[in-house]
């Protein structure tokens, strides 16, 4: 108890504020530039820390990454530009409430979530970081390929008025994510000759493209701003209380959703949001209301992406895996440091490592300080006319694609992604599935891969564990529910 | 017209992801078992589901005022799109600051924009802006192009 009072006193002392407001305040811009997330942030960073005392090099970091989230949603609801993986679902709701008058209200919602959520996933952080880090370590790689599978079915909700565009936009992204060397083999595919892609192709490319580009250049083409009416309403405190007091089972089901999937390394941030989403669509009674601007379309999504973040540092600290690209640049600072991950982490460093908890939720509070100085100027945006706007955002986010790996390869790649995304725009296929392919197929073929190589080719060890049997139910239950839930209300009516 | 225009993007395009399926699937036949099993396997749902979704295109009657693309500006598009072309190769040549001032002032009228000075104007500010926070704040090492630019 010692300890946790005296990182929290770490955590309130003015050096610490002063850093965690300079990182949250790097972090909601590094978030809103599409292309640069968390983990670039962090590694521009860590040469800047070099020099700094381990808790304020560190508490920096982590406030950075905390306010990150936030600051990618502001684009996602502006101009349904994505700032990261995690604000994709943002998009599908945030953007139609900016586009309805409502962006300061968009953002406020997506401030209170984002809060909430940090602050959650900090508490849970501190109160079952080792237990849960060790439920983490028992799923294998079966237990992967099922959940991978489970994260597929949430393709039915992004592509409702034509389904099979959205199963082939799915495929699209799948095929795209095989391309370069097989994880488990080493043996490439697809490279067509060319030593580019060798490595594949990123996914913040493919969300650059197929989303940013799209719909920057559908939404130049329209003209006028990006308030239809010309006129705005709502305000971002009406947002921020909505999230808190209007909507609060949304903000803590968004919550927990991101605990649960960023405690599991290499689910990530991407499936968080995009299964809060789905959830809240399916919890909701009137789900014909998302997509066009439903306030719980953009909480439980930003809840989600924010408890992702505090969660997936549980196996980063107690283990030493790291969850995801971003927890690896924060293992390699705490290396930096001399400091050596692992369950002894909590007795040999106490004082820091809760510090460095508080300092999550200090910052989750910090970025609404900040947030509401810059909200309403962020709001504005959108009655500034869209000639001015989207061209300026088009030349960010191609400096977004090059910093990924600083390559020109990577801006052509970006610009036929573009390409790719400017067609289904035209024709209707949603983009969504297609970031999913993206993002699930190496968790599945990695994964698919290793299960068998250990069964030695059984396909029994998909069905061996509880916890498997428990997840080929959940999938049954997510797929045959809602049919289930059809045929019921049509006999009740009947 | 406009629904034949429809008819053949949605068919076009539908063709066009076809033929990748295909050159997946064919140039996956030829790696080993592993490697292939899920390309393979994905590809072929891909090319039923094509397969499928081309015969409801070509069998359902086109519907007057359900025209897709009927609403777009597709000579803005073209233009934009042209902008973001001419971005790239100028991209090698002087580099990504430089060449950024392309995307802006481009894009810029192909959306529309009346006032070419003002225009001009946000181009030569968004340049700066972006090479002072990329190149000297945040010390992003942008593309310098065959001439070299300002990020070196």
């Amino acid at each position: 108890m010692e300890l946790v009072w005296e990182g929290l006193l770490a955590a309130l002392s003015p050096s610490s504020i002063l850093v965690i407001l300079v990182g949250v305040f790097v972090g909601i811009i590094i978030g809103i530039i599409p292309g640069i997330g968390a983990g670039v942030g962090l590694a521009l960073l860590l040469p800047v820390i070099f020099n700094f005392p381990p808790l304020l090099g560190l508490m920096l970091l982590i406030a950075l990454w905390a306010a990150d989230g936030y600051g990618a949603s502001i684009t996602s609801i502006l101009m349904k530009v994505p700032g990261g993986a995690g604000a994709v679902a943002t998009c599908f709701d945030g953007y139609p409430m900016a586009r309805q008058g409502k962006a300061s209200e968009a953002i406020g919602l997506s401030m209170g979530a984002s809060m909430v959520g940090g602050i959650l996933g900090a508490v849970v952080l501190m109160l079952v970081a080792p237990p849960l880090a060790r439920l983490a370590v028992e799923i294998g790689p079966a237990e992967y390929t099922v959940l991978a599978i489970l994260g597929m079915t949430l393709i039915g909700g992004m592509s409702v008025q034509e389904p099979i565009k959205g199963l082939i936009a799915a495929v699209i992204g799948l095929l795209t994510s095989f391309i370069g060397y097989d994880l488990s083999t080493g043996f490439v595919r697809y490279n067509f000759g060319t030593q580019y892609l060798f490595d594949g192709v990123e996914l913040t490319l493919a969300l650059i493209g197929i989303f940013a580009i799209a719909s920057l250049l559908e939404a130049g083409q329209e003209g006028g701003t990006v308030v239809e009416m010309g006129k705005m309403t709502g305000s971002v405190v009406k947002g921020l209380k909505d999230a808190l007091f209007r909507w609060p089972i949304s903000t803590l089901r968004g919550s927990l959703a991101g605990i649960l999937m960023g405690v599991v390394p290499g689910i990530g941030i991407t499936l968080s949001s995009l299964a809060a989403y789905d959830m809240e669509k399916r919890f909701s009674k009137h789900p014909e209301k998302f997509g066009q601007g439903a306030p719980e379309g953009v909480i439980g999504p930003e809840a989600a992406n924010n408890s992702t973040q505090p969660a997936s540092l549980i196996p980063t600290l107690t283990l030493g895996i790291p969850a995801g690209s971003t927890s690896a640049i924060f293992l390699g600072a705490l290396i930096m440091y001399g400091i050596n991950p692992g369950m002894s982490l909590f007795q040999e460093r106490g004082v820091m490592v809760w510090a460095l908890m508080w300092g999550i939720i200090v910052a989750s509070i910090a970025y609404v300080a900040v947030g509401l100085l810059f909200a309403n100027f962020f709001a504005r945006l959108t009655i500034v006319p869209i000639e001015y706007l989207v061209p300026i955002t088009l030349a960010t986010c191609f400096i977004g694609a090059y910093t990924e790996n600083n390559s020109y390869g990577d801006l052509v790649v970006a610009f036929l992604y573009g390409a790719l995304g400017l067609l289904m725009a035209i024709l209707k296929y949603p983009a969504a599935p297609a970031v999913l392919g993206v993002v699930l197929g190496p968790v599945l073929e990695r994964n698919y891969s290793r299960a068998l190589l250990m069964s030695q080719g059984s396909y029994g060890i998909f069905f061996q564990t509880p916890l498997l049997i428990a997840l080929w139910i959940l999938l049954v239950l997510v797929i045959g529910g809602p049919l289930l839930l059809k045929v019921v209300r049509k006999k009740a009516k009947a | 017209m406009q629904q034949v225009l429809e008819r053949r993007l949605e068919i076009g395009f539908a063709l066009l992801i076809l033929a990748v399926l295909l050159l997946f699937f064919g140039v996956g036949l030829s790696y080993p078992a592993r490697p292939r099993e899920l390309p393979l396997l994905v590809a072929g749902i891909g090319i039923v589901l094509v397969l499928v979704h081309l015969a409801n295109v070509i069998r359902k009657p086109a519907v007057p005022g359900k025209t897709v693309g009927a609403d777009w500006n597709w000579k803005a598009v073209f233009l934009a799109f042209g902008s973001l072309a001419l971005y790239l190769l100028a991209t090698l040549v002087v580099g990504m600051v430089l060449s950024s001032a392309i995307i802006v002032y481009g894009s810029g009228l192909a959306f529309g924009a009346q006032n070419k000075v003002k225009l001009a104007v946000i181009t030569g500010v968004t340049v700066a802006a972006i090479y002072l926070l990329f190149v000297i704040a945040l010390r992003v090492p942008l593309y310098p192009g065959l001439l070299g630019d300002l990020s070196f």
